[in-house]
């Protein structure tokens, strides 16, 4: 019997193209020996090998309502009923709103847009990422997340230019390293041979990502940055567009590859 | 980017109508299973001698075993793209189906239609299932007792169980047969693997002999015919064998039907990033059998159980249920593998598959290795070298999401799954989230321990230390490639004496001013066994932020805490500090606790000790 597609079980394992630009990924995973600077060069190789799907990541229905999401959660915080404000939008929320309940909400907001299921499934693990990130640093009882109780003051501050930046930078650095996760680790689990390497490329990647979006989203002159000054500008009248929503992740995600491939061409000398 | 996978599907001679055109790009497939002319049939879907069996089932449900059948044989015949890909686009389908129905006015309404396609799509990770459903011309009977009159009418209580021949279902089954009076129904998919059909059989058979007049064996075929598949990861197989397990419930007049897994697999959380939209699949995920129990709902408008007794559970707990029913003999008789298609030798498993991975670990961790024999392993990762990529990738990505179920906190679990858990929350039961929270968390964080203590097994019972470590071997796979080692054990049993020594005479006058102090002493001591040492370092990731051991041999993957109890101190301090230490420090490290005791607060050494050292990778020195 010749089956074309064997791969029936519990899960579908899935491996990088044999071609030449994947076939370098493939071994500069494969040699990592746990520096940072390895990261730095197999991030921008991958990055090259998918610099034109940009474009589609940026246009793409469930990436656009993913952040819209976001922007509505921020502006949500101008509002005297937040909760109130968001239903109008679509988004239930009780009073407060656990991390699962946000979620959910997410998914339903962007299920109603997908156009590339892949890109829909980053995005809301993206936006779930940022929201809870921000909302566990912001919130005023931080024993638990089950108790998180973020009040109005707090959520005031997301719709600052400077709280919108903050989130903005957490969705894009997630969606950043999910998206290189979605490469690589398809190499690290095939060729770096032991769990605690295995481990430690993750941890490298992450934190090299994070390190990357802080640049990218001047977090260093935060009220100064390019998300900041979006925000402000676009939100004057309400909620942008989607033209406007647009153009920001054009913008983004280009400050994004721009810092990994610069960061990759100053490791290679 | 529009790499859009997109087919219509014809059932059964079903034409289009011409209003309704066609966009020429879309591939068709025609599926025929009971055409006129018998060469036309490409799909079989034995459904006259299972309504035979049963003597009667209505047409709705008749409808529903062909529109499984086709969905099931579609699914196969249409492909999800390369594996190779550089991005998965084509995994996720948009199906089209036109199939004749015999109840039109049932399949035609749109909550029908909603509820099948949620169902569906959440199992499958495709994008769209559309559903056009046509009156059937005629249809017959299919048989002479095929009439409502002649329905079958139990004379027990009768549970109604899917058995694969997998381990799950025969606990399962087991379990029904041990703690009830039930008589009990096994419905089982026939496809072409013989070797399936033969671990079915040979199951059943024995459990016949066991519990004589209580076990029925219902087997429905559904295959293609004619052609091969061009798709093998058959995620709609979970509908045609819930919906068999409902038309059977419904001939038995039960109400519920049992699915056993344990918890882990049915949830089976992705192990990477490329893993998203059902790679890892959700054949019994909560929220898949949620779903279907939706849709069957609207047949009788009557609430069908779809009952997971196991949800809650984890493999090794699974196995160990068969052992305390005194039935660890039928263990090698069942099978765990996927990858039959291609075995062409007499081994029933491959050991190479993530079912085999799984299986394995648990075996071990419920200390019942040796009942599943090494014979039926074509390959056993324990012991042998692993050589390939794809058994390389199953064991590292199993062994690194146990790992990190173990470290987290239930709050750092809540945080990385969230996602995973907002698809769960309507579909489990609790009081609230943080009750449903807290029992996928335990789930997770047992079977994180539990394949700890496997690994450790697996150590201790293959590693000779007196002997070289295999290139490419499981034991090797845990540490760093580019050092052989010692064993970390042998290392740490050779200078606890020489600590307890140095720890005497150092502090023989003077105790401790704190533990820093205790810990700038051991300093000194430490530094003398080699340039591999570290104090306070690496890093360790946890939760959101990093936490890092007192002492550290590189070289031995060997983390070294101190706990100092001063006067007054309570030992469960003491504990406290180990239990967290051993919560978030990887579980690949061993761990060698450095408990002073001058004061003699801990009444008994013995018991201290194995409390910790039986759950975890340590070891427990108590100095006095």
């Amino acid at each position: 019997m010749d089956f074309k597609n064997k791969h029936m079980g519990h899960e579908r394992i899935g491996f990088l193209p044999t071609t030449k630009p994947w076939t370098k990924v493939v071994e500069q995973v494969s040699s990592f020996s746990g520096k940072e600077e390895e990261i730095s060069r197999v991030a921008k190789t991958t990055l090259d090998n998918v610099q034109s799907r940009f474009k589609y990541i940026e246009n793409d229905g469930g990436v656009i309502s993913a952040f819209h999401f976001l922007v509505l959660y921020a502006l949500a915080g101008r509002s005297e009923d937040p909760i109130a404000f968001l239903a109008k939008y679509g988004i239930n929320l009780s009073q407060r709103p656990s991390i699962i309940e946000i979620s959910k909400e997410v998914s339903k907001i962007i299920t109603d847009n997908i156009h590339s299921k892949e890109y829909a499934a980053l995005a809301k693990s993206s936006a779930i990422d940022a929201i809870s990130e921000w909302q566990l640093k912001h919130s005023i009882v931080q024993s638990s997340l089950f108790s998180t109780d973020i009040n109005k003051e707090q959520w005031k501050k997301a719709s600052y230019g400077s709280g919108f930046c903050e989130i903005a930078r957490l969705f894009f650095a997630s969606f950043t390293e999910r998206y290189l996760k979605y490469f690589l680790e398809r190499a690290a689990s095939s060729t770096i041979n032991s769990v605690y390497e295995r481990e430690l490329f993750n941890d490298r990647l992450e934190s090299h990502v994070n390190d990357i979006s802080r640049h990218a989203f001047d977090t260093a002159k935060i009220t100064q940055s390019f998300a900041a000054g979006w925000f402000n500008k676009n939100t004057k009248e309400g909620v942008p567009t989607e033209r406007m929503t647009k153009n920001f992740l054009r913008k983004a995600f280009s400050k994004m590859r721009s810092e990994i491939l610069i960061q990759g061409e100053v490791i290679n000398g | 980017m529009d790499e859009r996978n997109e087919h219509i599907i014809l059932c059964n001679g079903v034409q289009l109508p011409a209003k309704r055109g066609r966009r020429k790009s879309i591939p068709t497939i025609s599926l025929n299973h009971c055409s006129e002319s018998n060469k036309e049939n490409n799909v079989e879907i034995n459904l006259p001698d299972f309504v035979t069996s049963l003597n009667y089932l209505p047409d709705r449900i008749k409808d529903l075993l062909e529109i499984a059948g086709y969905i099931y044989a579609a699914d196969r015949k249409t492909s999800r793209g390369n594996p190779k890909s550089v991005e998965y686009q084509s995994w996720s389908r948009l199906m089209h189906f036109h199939i004749p129905v015999r109840d039109l006015n049932f399949w035609q309404q749109e909550n029908v239609k909603m509820s099948l396609q949620d169902s569906l799509v959440f199992m499958t990770g495709d994008k769209e299932y559309q559903f056009h459903f046509y009156q059937q011309a005629e249809h017959f009977p299919m048989s002479l007792f095929d009439k409502e009159e002649f329905q079958v009418v139990p004379e027990n209580p009768t549970s109604i169980i899917l058995f694969s021949g997998g381990l799950d279902s025969l606990s399962g089954t087991i379990e029904r047969l041990t703690e009830s009076k039930d008589d009990i129904c096994l419905i089982s998919h026939i496809s072409q693997q013989p070797s399936t059909s033969l671990t079915q059989k040979n199951i059943v058979k024995r459990l016949q002999s066991d519990f004589p007049d209580r076990v029925k064996h219902f087997r429905f075929s559904c295959h293609l015919k004619g052609s091969h598949a061009v798709e093998e990861t058959q995620r709609t197989r979970s509908f045609l064998f819930a919906s068999i397990a409902y038309a059977l419930s419904y001939a038995y007049k039960q109400g519920s039907f049992y699915f056993y897994e344990n918890g882990v697999t049915s949830l089976n959380f992705p192990k990477r990033q490329d893993m998203i939209n059902s790679r890892s699949s959700r054949t019994t995920h909560p929220r898949t059998l949620g779903l279907l129990k939706r849709f069957y709902y609207h047949f009788y408008l009557e609430e069908v159980e779809i009952l997971h007794p196991y949800l809650w559970n984890t493999k090794t707990e699974v196995v160990e249920k068969i052992s305390a029913k005194g039935f660890s003999n039928l263990i090698d008789s069942s099978t765990s593998c996927s990858s039959t298609f291609h075995n062409t030798s007499d081994y029933t498993h491959c050991g190479r598959c993530s079912q085999c991975i799984d299986r394995r670990f648990a075996m071990y961790s419920a200390n019942t290795e040796d009942w599943d024999t090494k014979g039926i392993y074509e390959f056993d990762f324990t012991t042998d070298s692993i050589n390939d990529q794809k058994t390389r990738i199953g064991i590292i990505d199993y062994i690194r999401l146990a790992a990190g179920f173990k470290r987290h906190s239930i709050d750092s679990f809540y945080m990385e799954y969230s996602e995973q858990l907002a698809d769960l929350d309507d579909f489990i039961e609790g009081d609230d989230e943080i009750e449903k929270v807290s029992k996928i968390y335990n789930l997770c964080h047992s079977h994180g321990i539990q394949v700890e203590l496997a690994i450790k097994k697996i150590i201790q019972k293959h590693f000779d230390i007196s002997a070289d470590i295999i290139p490419n071997s499981f034991v090797e796979l845990l540490g760093k490639k580019e050092y052989l080692k010692m064993p970390v054990e042998l290392f740490v049993n050779n200078i606890c004496p020489e600590i307890t020594n140095f720890v005497r005479t150092v502090f023989k006058k003077n105790k401790p001013i704190n533990e820093d102090d205790f810990n700038d002493k051991l300093n000194g001591f430490f530094e003398k066994e080699g340039d591999n040492y570290a104090r306070e370092y690496p890093m360790v990731r946890f939760a959101l932020g990093f936490v890092k051991p007192d002492h550290s041999f590189d070289h031995y993957n060997l983390f070294i805490e101190s706990k100092y109890l001063r006067d007054n101190t309570p030992p469960s301090k003491a504990s406290e500090g180990i239990s967290a230490d051993l919560n978030k420090y990887p579980i690949d490290k061993f761990k060698l606790f450095i408990v002073y005791d001058p004061y003699g607060s801990i009444s008994n050494d013995d018991i201290y000790r194995k409390e910790f050292e039986n759950i975890g990778y340590c070891k427990i020195l108590i100095v006095r």
